[in-house]
């Protein structure tokens, strides 16, 4: 026979009453305090565990409420589903052992998400994407970018039609057959720099276009082709948006963490975007039987242009260029001669 | 033990004397207390966060009721603690319909904006007029769903939270239309204050903590409030002088920018002016708002009758810009991990310096009829957990 004390409360008035809890061996629970003697089966009653420390409640069919002053009845509740949820939910929240397991599937889930499921997600939208929206998306970026950071183009006619013509080199090809745009720029704030917008709409600015030979520039062109041929741009839209949700699940807890992992997530992101870029780069001067150097060296150009970082590659959206070459050799030597 | 109270508000004649000196020492009255421990609330927090994560947000209303549950059963008044009775799984349908809905009502209507924007790149009249009209239905469309909203998770809030075993409630079913409509005007007139440069922002603030309270009952009893918009009024005014301290900060320095700004030499020492004036600015802002929370506070809880019961804040400005101030650092210094210890010292605070008398009477209210509100309003929004949120002290 167990037995508890409490405080009884009987839905009302706001009085409590002292009482003891008796259950008795034969599947009945008599609560007997002043002036009060209540029966009841073991089976109607309900037992409410706030999370925390705080007494357990018993509840009677009829709203009255036992607010228990010790545990000594709680194991008669213990083979209940719904206190067995509650008993699960409190372990977690109550043990070591329980805050270890959170934390393990709270890492695991995430990162899956991180590295498995948004990347999915990204690839399944963007391919839904027509390309009529995606060229309009461009467009408007680029309007953006005219009021802001690019100004037009001051190359001669003949280095225009020039680069048009490489442009077409790597147009028709497959596997992209999505059609290019190309738009040159002057930047002073960019320098020798070349973009890659939703829509194919490639973005060369005359500093670039100065710095590279012909096979030099065919060459970024081809990266930035592939970042469209991959539908990077939008991919890095919607993972975007993705990661922001993600990061909206915390709370208000951890504001400064989570734009700082986010930025670095994205940074991951980009990072396997240029590799991805490099290898179409390289494959497609190798399908004009051009050197692959080429590449190296507008990339070796473009970091004495704007000097090497010193950062860990963890904080960049580039890899290192030691790590573009090697990737990208690699790719080379997988393709088929 | 206490006679019952009835339904109305009981002990006229002891509002009069209450006012006087100081009438908190000789009643005998008890203070909320709260017995939260940060090391316990950080587990929790941390296994919702966990859970949350797992199940791509679908434990949300779990990770809310939990820790709601935990805030309201931490807070106890003469050794019982509150009761926040809410089955998860009901919410979960409202966040899922509602809380996806808007959001995605909201990302639609960006997308749509911004299309149409495009799509008319050089705009006419008509185009631009398409786009207001547009936007406006949307804001109207916004306000009247968001403000039933809004009345209706007030409601469900209140007829879910318990103190020994009595529901309080929100308005009742027949009143829910003009609940809806008074919340229409609420907002409505909150959003009239900004162009009144806030000269109407009193008048505002006194109604919508007016509607918070009338509507409110434990049991079967009213609480009422009993301060008027004048009060209100001077407690704003009597905030002004800070306010304007706040506002005036940078004058001078954008005063000298103006006369001696073309002079190459003058430039630098008037812009690091400039920017102490600014940071002057920010730390007289959040003086003002600490001052002005704590005596807002203080006015309200003793504008709040409970039948016999009386209520006495004890807030300070000092205080509470102390503890804002550590919070922020805190929080900013632990990268935002120190967030269960804040919400628990927060709430210590804010609840232990409240007191209640007389402790007697606690016993004696009678239990008013139950009300099954539906819990899809309140799925859609995530209030203040804790129960300074739903006595509602914060606004």
């Amino acid at each position: 026979m167990l037995h508890s004390s409490g405080t009884y409360y009987d839905g009302n008035t706001s009085r409590g009453v002292p009482v003891q809890v008796v259950a008795q061996g034969d599947g009945r629970v008599v609560l007997r305090g002043e002036g009060l003697e209540r029966d009841e089966a073991l089976a109607d009653l309900r037992l409410e565990q706030p999370p925390g420390h705080a007494q357990p409640c018993l509840h009677w069919p009829d709203g009255g409420m036992v607010e228990l002053a010790d545990p000594q009845l709680l194991p008669l509740f213990a083979n209940r589903s719904a206190t067995r949820i509650q008993g699960a939910l409190q372990w977690t929240e109550r043990h070591p052992a329980g805050l270890v397991a959170a934390l393990l599937l709270g890492i695991a889930s995430l990162t899956g998400l991180v590295v498995v499921g948004l990347p999915l997600l990204a690839a399944g939208v963007s391919a839904a994407v027509p390309l009529s929206l995606e060229r309009k998306l461009g467009t408007t970026v680029l309007a953006e970018l005219d009021k802001t950071l690019l100004q037009p183009s001051q190359l001669p006619p003949a280095t225009r039609m020039r680069l048009q013509g490489l442009l077409k080199k790597i147009q028709p090809l497959p596997p992209s057959r999505r059609s290019l745009e190309l738009q040159l720029r002057r930047s002073s704030l960019l320098g020798a720099n070349a973009l890659c917008l939703p829509g194919g709409v490639l973005v060369v600015t005359d500093g670039l276009v100065r710095l590279g030979s012909d096979d030099e520039l065919l060459a970024v062109l081809a990266h930035e082709a592939g970042h469209d041929h991959h539908r990077h741009p939008l991919q890095m839209l919607v993972r975007g948006q993705g990661l922001a949700l993600v990061a909206g699940l915390f709370g208000d807890g951890g504001k400064a963490l989570q734009g700082l992992s986010q930025t670095l997530v994205r940074n991951a992101y980009s990072r396997r975007f240029e590799l991805e870029a490099d290898r179409e780069a390289v494959a497609t001067l190798r399908r004009w039987n051009r050197p692959p150097e080429a590449f190296f060296s507008i990339l070796d150009k473009l970091e004495r242009e704007r000097g090497a970082t010193k950062l860990p590659s963890i904080l960049l959206t580039h890899p290192s260029n030691q790590e573009r070459e090697a990737r990208a050799r690699a790719g080379l030597r997988s393709l088929p001669p | 033990m206490a006679a019952p109270h009835d339904g109305h508000p009981a002990g006229e004649g002891t509002t009069s004397t209450g006012e006087s000196d100081d009438p908190w020492r000789d009643l005998q009255s008890t203070p909320l207390s709260f017995s939260g421990r940060t090391g316990e609330y950080f587990q929790i927090w941390l296994a919702n966060l966990a859970l949350v994560v797992a199940t791509c947000g679908l434990y949300t209303p779990w990770a809310r009721v939990r820790s709601r549950q935990y805030f309201f059963a931490q807070t106890r008044l003469g050794g019982t603690g509150f009761e926040y009775r809410v089955n998860p799984r009901a919410l979960l349908v409202g966040w899922f319909v509602i809380g996806i809905g808007l959001s995605l009502i909201g990302t639609f209507s960006d997308l749509l904006a911004s299309a149409l924007a495009s799509a008319f790149l050089p705009m006419g009249r008509r185009e631009w007029l398409a786009i207001l009209l547009s936007l406006t239905l949307g804001l109207v469309l916004q306000w009247l769903i968001l403000s039933w909203l809004l009345v209706q998770s007030m409601r469900y809030n209140a007829s879910r939270t318990l103190f020994r075993n009595l529901h309080f409630g929100f308005g009742s079913q027949p009143e829910q239309r003009s609940l809806w409509r008074e919340m229409l005007r609420l907002i409505a007139l909150a959003v009239l204050a900004i162009p009144s440069f806030g000269l109407l922002w009193p008048y505002v603030a006194w109604r919508w903590r007016r509607f918070q309270i009338r509507h409110r009952r434990f049991g079967a009893t009213p609480f009422t409030f009993t301060a008027t918009p004048a009060d209100y009024r001077r407690l704003h005014l009597r905030a002004l002088p800070l306010l304007l301290l706040s506002l005036g900060s940078p004058a001078p320095a954008i005063g000298l920018l103006v006369a001696y700004g073309d002079q190459q030499a003058w430039l630098a020492p008037l812009v690091l002016l400039l920017l102490l004036g600014i940071m002057m600015a920010f730390l007289f802002g959040v003086v003002w708002s600490c001052w002005l929370e704590a005596a807002a506070a203080r006015l309200t809880w003793r504008s709040i009758h409970l039948g016999p019961l009386r209520f006495h804040c004890t807030w300070t400005a000092a205080e509470l810009l102390a503890l804002r101030l550590t919070n922020n650092a805190v929080l900013l210094f632990s990268l935002g991990l120190a967030w269960p210890w804040v919400r628990i010292r927060s709430s210590r605070y804010r609840l232990e310096r409240i007191l209640i008398s007389p402790a007697g009477a606690l016993e004696g209210f009678l239990g008013g009829e139950r009300e099954q509100v539906s819990a899809l309003a309140e799925g859609a929004f995530s209030l203040e957990d804790s129960l300074a949120g739903v006595i509602d002290i914060s606004f």
